[in-house]
């Protein structure tokens, strides 16, 4: 109860919100995770809750793990890599602290894209525009927080901030790549090994 | 014994269930389909099957070689253009022959031979024009076969001279002024007036600008050496396949498959601009789903286009052999044809033309001409149509409920019945119907005009109820007031005791 007083706290006083959790330690795993949740279930209630004239998904086709990617696993890959870097460019700031921090951050967007869905029920293509722009104000609320954050988490200068982000995104790119090369990597050696079982299999 | 007994039931059940099946399909050799909204193809009732099937010998004129393209003048004359026996076949509208043209004469009076002609137009007092593609010419003749005029290749500069004039398709507008699409020419289709001078270029295809070839500019002006640069692709405007006039003089011209798919299909007006105007988003003409065989992308190609007089276009897909319909907001209405060796399907299609309600496909392999007919479903949806199109929404209720009892999840059939209701004011069921048909854009008209309706119904209630909160607010406000005032005077009343 207290942690999410806190994680309401943050959103308006970011600078001082983050602050007691970096000294203070008032950061919660659990929270962060459930934060992580919600961020997930929103995902599935734009495909599918949606007003019918803003969907421009097919509703009546969904495979939800298709939307773990651009959620769950992209925030571990940002933490990853935001740590990665951090770590050697003399971040004060450890893993669970970067974590905590993007979780907490995230919680305007969440609950803006969610208000965005809500209100795409009641509204006509004309008003559309608003949906657009309360979509965009949660997510670049949501982009100084996790900017304050780590700026407090680091003890950084704003300028090494702006730095050490821009590397996060390489990193991540970096991450995927390699990700992908590993995946078709393995792709071949099974197919390979499949081959070759096949073939003696049809030999025998 | 009783075992083989029942074995032998087992095997029955299975021929009969496998002889049904074929009764079922056997009318038909293509199934019906549909595409909806996201572009995915859904079965729906079949709305065209093939009447009949001509050959050469049924006509009476021996066999059909290699024939390339028909025409059907306003007359419902159908001209047959025979490339491969240098001649023009002239049917009335029972596929008798009427005459044949297979000698044409100079003015001079010299006798010429047609070479490989792959276009015919025939204009309203019976000039017909054919594109003869070897002999570089494009040639009016009348019924005799004399020729009228010559068209050739332009002189002049705007012309690329370094190509063989190689004239595919010709038609002629009101004017006398002629349209020829030549083999090579990307600029356009090439413009002559009555007196066959070259007058330009008409209805040319844009490069529409993507990501994919900035990319790709990229890539060739940044790494490529100057030798691999010169042997890639180069991006030039797709040329016209074919192209027809219809009544109003308007053309509609088709192109192969684009990067752009919802531009293959353009009916364009005198100035050469497009003036398709599809109801919805178009997401392409033609098959939308794409198959790959053997690392090859198997796509759609129209090589021709025909409108009837109710203003359907249909087109013809030279990679599938199948025709697709559309009604001129682009709503796709109908797909029929394959390619196999029944009738209903071909070998390879070469020109589609329209005669009253009938599509007329030729097939330049077979030499053979496919007359399709419009089933019960089919006239249902074009009676319904036709009625929509004019604006008679609730007219066209009855049709298309109808069409929905053959095909209950048809999005156009949902769409218009939305169009009725909303003009009625059903606005729930409108909403309702454009949910069913995909209709975005309506849906949200409606939704609008729904709200706008509860708001009125309730508004007197509203500020009736605000008001009245207001006057027992202030009434309230005015008695303790009063009665303030009362036990203030009181409380004065004891102060002064």
């Amino acid at each position: 109860m207290e942690q999410s007083k806190l994680m309401f706290y943050t959103m308006f006083h970011p600078l001082q919100g983050f602050e007691e959790i970096k000294l203070n330690k008032k950061g919660s795993i659990r929270l962060s995770i459930l934060i992580l949740a919600v961020w997930f279930l929103s995902a599935i209630l734009d495909r599918k809750v949606t007003g019918f004239i803003f969907n421009t998904y097919q509703i009546d086709k969904l495979n939800i793990l298709t939307l773990l990617p651009g959620t769950v696993v992209i925030f571990s890959i940002w933490v990853i890599s935001n740590w990665g870097f951090c770590t050697l460019l003399d971040g004060e700031g450890s893993f669970k602290e970067i974590w905590i921090v993007s979780a907490y951050a995230l919680v305007p967007y969440i609950i803006f894209s969610l208000a965005t869905v809500f209100l795409s029920n009641f509204l006509t293509l004309e008003g559309g525009v608003f949906l657009t722009w309360i979509f965009q104000f949660g997510k670049y609320w949501s982009i100084i927080l996790i900017f304050l954050g780590l700026y407090e988490m680091h003890q950084y200068t704003l300028k090494k901030t702006l730095w050490s982000i821009m590397l996060t995104i390489l990193g991540i790119l970096i991450i995927i790549f390699l990700a992908l090369l590993v995946f078709s990597l393995y792709n071949q050696v099974i197919v390979f090994f499949r081959t070759i079982y096949s073939e003696i299999i049809f030999r025998l | 014994m009783r075992r083989i007994k029942i074995k032998f039931m087992f095997m029955l059940v299975f021929i009969f269930s496998i002889l049904m099946h074929v009764q079922v399909y056997a009318d038909v050799p293509y199934n019906g389909y549909t595409y909806d909204a996201y572009g995915r193809s859904v079965p729906t009732a079949i709305s065209y099957e093939p009447d009949k099937y001509l050959t050469g010998d049924d006509i009476g004129v021996g066999a059909l070689k290699s024939p390339q393209d028909m025409f059907v003048s306003d007359k419902n004359e159908i001209y047959i253009l025979d490339s491969g026996n240098k001649r023009i076949v002239i049917l009335d509208e029972n596929f008798k022959v009427k005459k044949v043209i297979d000698k044409i004469v100079t003015e001079k009076g010299e006798v010429t031979e047609l070479k490989n002609p792959n276009g015919i137009f025939v204009t309203g007092d019976k000039v017909i024009y054919i594109a003869d593609t070897e002999n570089a010419r494009v040639i009016s003749i009348n019924e005799e076969g004399k020729i009228q005029r010559t068209y050739t290749k332009p002189t002049s500069p705007l012309f690329p001279q370094n190509i063989d004039f190689k004239p595919k398709k010709v038609i002629v507008d009101k004017s006398d002024d002629v349209y020829v699409i030549v083999d090579g020419v990307y600029q356009g289709a090439v413009m002559y007036d009555k007196d066959s001078n070259f007058t330009g270029f008409y209805g040319t295809n844009k490069v529409e600008l993507d990501t994919k070839m900035f990319g790709e500019y990229f890539w060739k002006t940044f790494i490529m050496t100057k030798e691999q640069r010169r042997s890639t692709i180069r991006y030039v405007p797709t040329s016209f396949t074919n192209f027809f006039m219809d009544k109003d003089g308007f053309a509609y011209v088709c192109s192969k498959y684009d990067t752009s798919k919802s531009n293959v299909l353009k009916k364009l007006n005198s100035m050469g601009d497009n003036i398709l105007r599809p109801s919805k988003k178009v997401l392409g003409y033609g098959d939308l789903e794409t198959a790959r065989y053997v690392g090859n992308e198997i796509k759609t190609s129209l090589i021709d286009v025909s409108v009837d007089g109710e203003g359907f276009i249909n087109v013809l897909d030279n990679t599938r052999g199948r025709i697709f319909q559309y009604d001129q907001d682009s709503n796709l209405i109908a797909i029929f044809g394959g390619k196999s060796n029944q009738v209903g399907t071909f070998n390879s299609p070469a020109a589609i033309i329209n005669l009253k309600d009938k599509v007329l496909v030729l097939d330049n392999k077979r030499g053979d001409i496919t007359i399709y007919g419009l089933t019960e479903f089919g006239q249902y949806i074009h009676k319904a149509v036709k009625l929509y199109n004019d604006g008679l929404y609730e007219d066209s209720m009855e049709p298309w409920k109808e069409v929905l009892k053959r095909d209950s999840k048809l999005e156009i059939a949902h769409m218009a019945i939305g169009k009725a209701l909303l003009k009625t004011g059903d606005y729930k069921g409108a909403m309702k119907a454009f949910k069913l048909g995909y209709d975005v854009k309506d849906y949200s008209k409606a939704y609008g005009q729904y709200m706008a309706q509860i708001v009125r119904k309730y508004l007197s209630l509203i500020v009736g109820s605000l008001i009245a909160i207001y006057v027992v607010w202030m009434v309230i406000r005015r008695y303790k007031k009063i009665t303030n005032k009362k036990s203030m005077d009181k409380e004065n009343l004891y102060g002064a005791e």
